[in-house]
């Protein structure tokens, strides 16, 4: 980015990370993804934070995590202070918490893998679709993108039964070569990016990339990926442009191509109308709206940024971004930093 | 009033939130008085001797109403109602006001959802406290779906129906996607009970959201979902076949059309070469380009281009290099499609 709009971006940063708005009341629950949205950001501008917030970050953060007599995996915030029973782990906040972990460069010596795989499992269900918690039985692929990041990032996938997970995700096809949030539902953007990116990890896992998707199935995904460009991008068809769109479709497409034959050159988007569009959602006052025009989010911000970090080679204003992996959507320092220590583990 | 300030609740100490010293990215609570932050101290309160009360029930109301996303907060209402036998059905009425008002919150149709397996799964939900309830709340997800309707409730999955059916007009927003989820897990889990009276309604309930927005794709995707998910196609794959190509006739560059069209045809493993929608497509892309300032519509050219690849016809290549200078977004998609007809 140009300085002046990493300047902006930084102080739309710094602002939320010392007090989020009262409108951020209702995701009380949920404050690590909050967390994760802003310190992935500052990852991707190239900021580093200062070293005494990062310990005591790094403590806020264990003391979200259950033990695992309690159920293991980690809460969305201290926001209930009461027995687990009532407010278990969230596999959601799991996955949130082991990211802004690596952010903030934790050793992950305190970390409770066997309490982590515990949570995993009691959040399964027999089809292979998971719960944000054992207490809800809502599931779908949000949380089976949830529980394979989470088995990347730990590198142990022994919790998700791949057999019915794979089945699952399949359940999930559209027939216009989407995926939806549910079997027999309508495709839409970011759950046909769970979908591809749960795909990716799992043949990562298994060590076989060519086998999970048929070339029809890929050409049809391929074509759907393709016609949500509008200038930006569209999460369903015949819809208006959205700026974490961006994210979700180019990182859709990028597991696509890791799973099939397509070579890794590929490109189908066109870059500079893209990069205008979520440049248009950039507020006068810092941070990246869903439109142009609304008030900035830490969502929609740190999505657009992620965006524009993979479109950076065409997008003049996005080079001095860091590049990002967008199965995990973390930088690239960030995840060789989590291998490292998880590897030693 | 607050909560800390009331008679109902004096006999308990209301638990502030604990953060620690250095919180990660607090929320700002800063009025003194913040009714928000009053209520969860007093809910911390309940939680932490367990009561399961009417006042506790409130109490959780109060939050959602400030705090649909919730979940624990959710979650303890549901142990409340289960708990204390409570009627179920004030609590549909209850979540009739609040689906209405949190759309978009993913935890108010969860909770419809578990009121109404109960209601369909008893004939007397919760009347006699000393009857446990059909469907408990698990502490392990695999059994929490519930068992078969009975069919006495039917009237509940048709109340349901016309439900979502006022909402969609009400929020004018037809194209809600935890709506549409909700009005499909009705269908399948009431799939043996409905009628043929019931999904002639149904369609006839597509068909004029269809002719409010022929935009609209949750409706396409919904109208795939019952006749050829639930297999409510009592016609033939023809006669559906020239119901698509009238809509499109009307919105020529409809891509929800085109693509349920392609839908359609590939679950009865058919391909793209169908002699009819050949002609239909060659007809409007000639008609437009006839006109001088008019482009054809894409779909239809891409459909002629895509059925020449598939039969490994070299036009192929030749629609989509036009494609490319038409559609120009999308050039490096066009370009490699052209590579793949040239190499066919």
């Amino acid at each position: 980015m140009v300085d002046e709009s990493n300047a902006l971006i930084s102080k739309f940063l710094h602002r939320h990370l010392n007090l989020l708005p009262s409108a951020y009341e209702s995701n009380d629950s949920a404050r690590l993804t909050l967390a994760y949205f802003l310190i992935e950001a500052f990852g991707i501008i190239g900021e580093c934070l200062p070293q005494q917030s990062t310990i005591s970050y790094i403590d806020y953060i264990y003391k979200c995590q259950l033990d695992f007599g309690l159920g293991g995996g980690f809460r969305g915030s201290l926001s209930i202070n009461n027995p687990p029973i009532f407010d278990p782990s969230n596999l959601t906040m799991t996955y949130a918490a082991i990211l802004l972990l690596g952010l903030l460069r934790d050793d992950f010596t305190r970390l409770d893998k066997p309490g982590i795989l515990k949570s995993i499992r009691d959040r399964r269900h027999a089809d292979g679709s998971f719960s944000p918690t054992p207490t809800n039985s809502e599931s779908d692929i949000r949380l089976v993108y949830c529980a394979c990041a989470t088995s990347t990032l730990i590198n142990d996938f022994s919790e998700v039964h791949i057999p019915t997970t794979i089945a699952y995700i399949h359940a999930c096809r559209s027939y216009d070569g989407s995926y939806a949030q549910m079997p027999n539902g309508e495709g839409q953007g970011g759950t046909t990016y769970c979908a591809l990116a749960s795909l990716e990890m799992i043949s990562q896992h298994l060590n076989q990339s060519s086998t999970l998707l048929n070339e029809e199935d890929v050409s049809s995904t391929l074509r759907w990926l393709s016609q949500r460009q509008v200038d930006g991008f569209q999460g369903r068809t015949n819809k208006d442009s959205d700026a974490c769109y961006s994210f979700w479709i180019r990182g859709a497409f990028n597991s696509l191509k890791a799973i099939s034959s397509l070579p890794p050159s590929f490109d189908i988007f066109d870059d500079a109308q893209d990069g205008n569009f979520i440049l248009s959602c950039l507020h006068p006052l810092g941070g990246i709206a869903k439109y142009p025009d609304e008030l900035p989010d830490v969502l929609h911000n740190c999505l657009g940024l992620s965006a524009l970090s993979m479109a950076s080679n065409r997008v003049d204003q996005a080079k001095s971004l860091k590049r990002i992996n967008s199965t995990l959507n973390v930088d690239i320092e960030t995840l060789d930093h989590i291998k490292r220590k998880m590897s030693v583990r | 009033m607050l909560y800390a300030e009331r008679d109902d609740f004096k006999d308990l100490i209301p638990i502030p939130q604990d953060e620690g010293p250095s919180p990660l990215a607090p929320i700002n609570y800063s009025q003194k008085c913040n009714p928000h932050r009053d209520a969860m101290d007093m809910f911390r309160a309940v939680v932490d001797i367990n009561e399961k009360s009417e006042r506790a029930l409130g109490l959780t109301e109060d939050i959602i109403r400030m705090n649909a996303g919730h979940y624990t907060v959710w979650h303890y209402r549901t142990t409340i109602l289960v708990e204390l036998g409570l009627d179920l059905q004030s609590e549909l009425k209850l979540m009739d006001e609040l689906s209405t008002e949190f759309l978009k919150s993913y935890q108010v149709w969860h909770h419809r959802r578990l009121c109404v397996g109960l209601l369909a799964t008893t004939t007397s939900p919760f009347a006699d406290k000393n009857c446990p309830a059909a469907v408990t709340i698990s502490s392990t997800p695999q059994t929490s779906s519930p068992p078969p309707p009975l069919p006495s409730s039917i009237d509940l999955a048709r109340y349901e129906l016309q439900f979502i059916a006022n909402l969609f007009h009400a929020t004018e927003d037809p194209k809600n996607y935890h709506t549409w989820v909700y009005r499909q897990w009705i269908l399948t889990y009431f799939d043996k009970l409905f009628q043929d009276q019931d999904r002639h309604h149904e369609l006839e309930f597509i068909e004029s959201l269809i002719n409010d927005d022929i935009y609209n794709n949750s409706v396409w995707s919904h109208r795939f979902f019952c006749l050829f998910k639930l297999g409510w196609l009592h016609t033939s794959l023809e006669a559906e076949i020239e119901y698509v190509l009238i809509k499109i006739g009307i919105a020529p560059s409809n891509m929800s059309s085109w693509n349920y069209l392609r839908g359609i045809l590939k679950v009865n493993r058919k391909g793209l070469n169908q002699q009819r929608v050949l002609q239909f497509s060659e007809t409007l892309v000639k008609a437009k380009s006839a006109s001088d300032d008019m482009n054809p519509p894409l779909p239809a050219l891409e459909w002629l281009a895509d059925a020449a690849l598939e039969d490994k016809n070299p036009i192929a290549t030749k629609h989509y290099l036009t494609l490319k200078d038409l559609d120009p977004i999308r050039r490096h998609y066009w370009t490699w499609k052209s590579h793949l007809a040239l190499s066919a």
